[in-house]
């Protein structure tokens, strides 16, 4: 059947045993992505012409920034397909999507705050986009905390997924905010309609940094789902099998 | 082939004065990015914990029943 794959993406019990053998893969990968694309960008590339060695903070930022927001999408997606196809694990993953993107929305924001330092003379300023990071970091508490608060899961789940469906707005902000309102922070480097203005030296490197964050997502969302399946599923007999055996 | 672009490890720690903000950016990444892979496996460690410890009083509960 066709649709059986999306069935089977549905299942807590199968998402637990397939990851069980990504894991080792994914963390040799992220590791070993990361270490050449950051020692790389740290050593091996040419100082900023304007910034001087801070510029350097980019391979730390840039990547977080980009995964906090395409993060976020991933938390509302998956509230989305759980509320509209009723299924468990897809709420599992809204909820763990959401402590991750927290911390790497506080990463960009301390990191942009490093950077701004030296680069702009101030840890913090009301520019356009540091506010509406700012928002994003509320709307990722925001989720958190109606987790915790609501009485029956089913409740926390519903109300989870439409706040983080009607904060997706926020997203497309974030990312037009440098051209909307430019005040300080730098407009992107790397278009994808156009040719970027960041030069390949230090391009490629960046590339790697954003492939080794998307690694580690997916390796954070993974552990952190995996300990939801156990928890949400603790009556089921697989569980308590796999409880004994380990 | 690109090339070291720092005179000497000093230099390098150093960055010309920007070594500072580089440097922390680099711990804080690294102790945000640890703690998010660190956190959820201690999570999972005491589920199974708590898994195991309520499968043995169930199995208690139940010897019992059969005295």
């Amino acid at each position: 059947m066709a649709w059986q794959w999306f069935h089977r993406l549905g299942s807590p019990r199968w998402f637990y045993e397939k990851t069980s053998r990504w894991l080792p893969w994914l963390i040799a990968g992220t590791l070993s992505v990361w270490v050449i694309g950051l020692i790389w960008g740290l050593a091996f590339t040419p100082m900023d012409a304007k910034q001087g060695n801070s510029y350097r903070i980019i391979y730390i930022h840039m990547p977080a920034a980009v995964l906090a927001l395409a993060g976020y999408y991933v938390m509302a997606i998956a509230g989305a397909v759980g509320l509209i196809w009723r299924m468990k694990l897809p709420f599992m993953v809204m909820k763990s999507a959401a402590p991750i993107g927290a911390a790497l929305t506080v990463l960009t924001l301390a990191t942009g705050s490093i950077w701004g330092y030296p680069t702009w003379g101030t840890f913090w300023e009301w520019d356009a986009r540091n506010i509406f990071m700012l928002i994003l970091l509320f709307l990722y508490l925001g989720v958190i905390l109606l987790q915790s608060v609501y009485p029956s899961r089913d409740g926390a789940d519903k109300a989870c997924a439409v706040l983080a469906l009607v904060g997706t707005v926020n997203v497309p902000i974030i990312y037009k905010s440098v051209d909307w309102w430019y005040s300080l922070h730098q407009p992107a480097t790397i278009k994808f309609t156009e040719s970027s203005s960041i030069h390949s030296s230090m391009f490629y490197p960046l590339l790697l940094c954003v492939v080794a964050y998307y690694c580690f997502y997916t390796l954070a969302l993974i552990l952190y789902t995996r300990h939801e399946i156990l928890l949400r599923e603790a009556r089921t007999s697989w569980v308590q099998d796999h409880a004994l055996r380990s | 082939m690109p090339d070291f672009k720092f005179t000497s490890l000093n230099d390098f720690l150093l960055m010309s004065g920007h070594g500072i903000y580089v440097w922390s950016s680099v711990a804080i990444a690294l102790v945000i990015l640890g703690a998010l892979i660190v956190h959820p496996l201690l999570l999972h460690k005491r589920q199974i914990k708590q898994l195991k410890k309520r499968a043995a009083q169930t199995r208690a509960v139940t010897t019992n029943d059969s005295h």
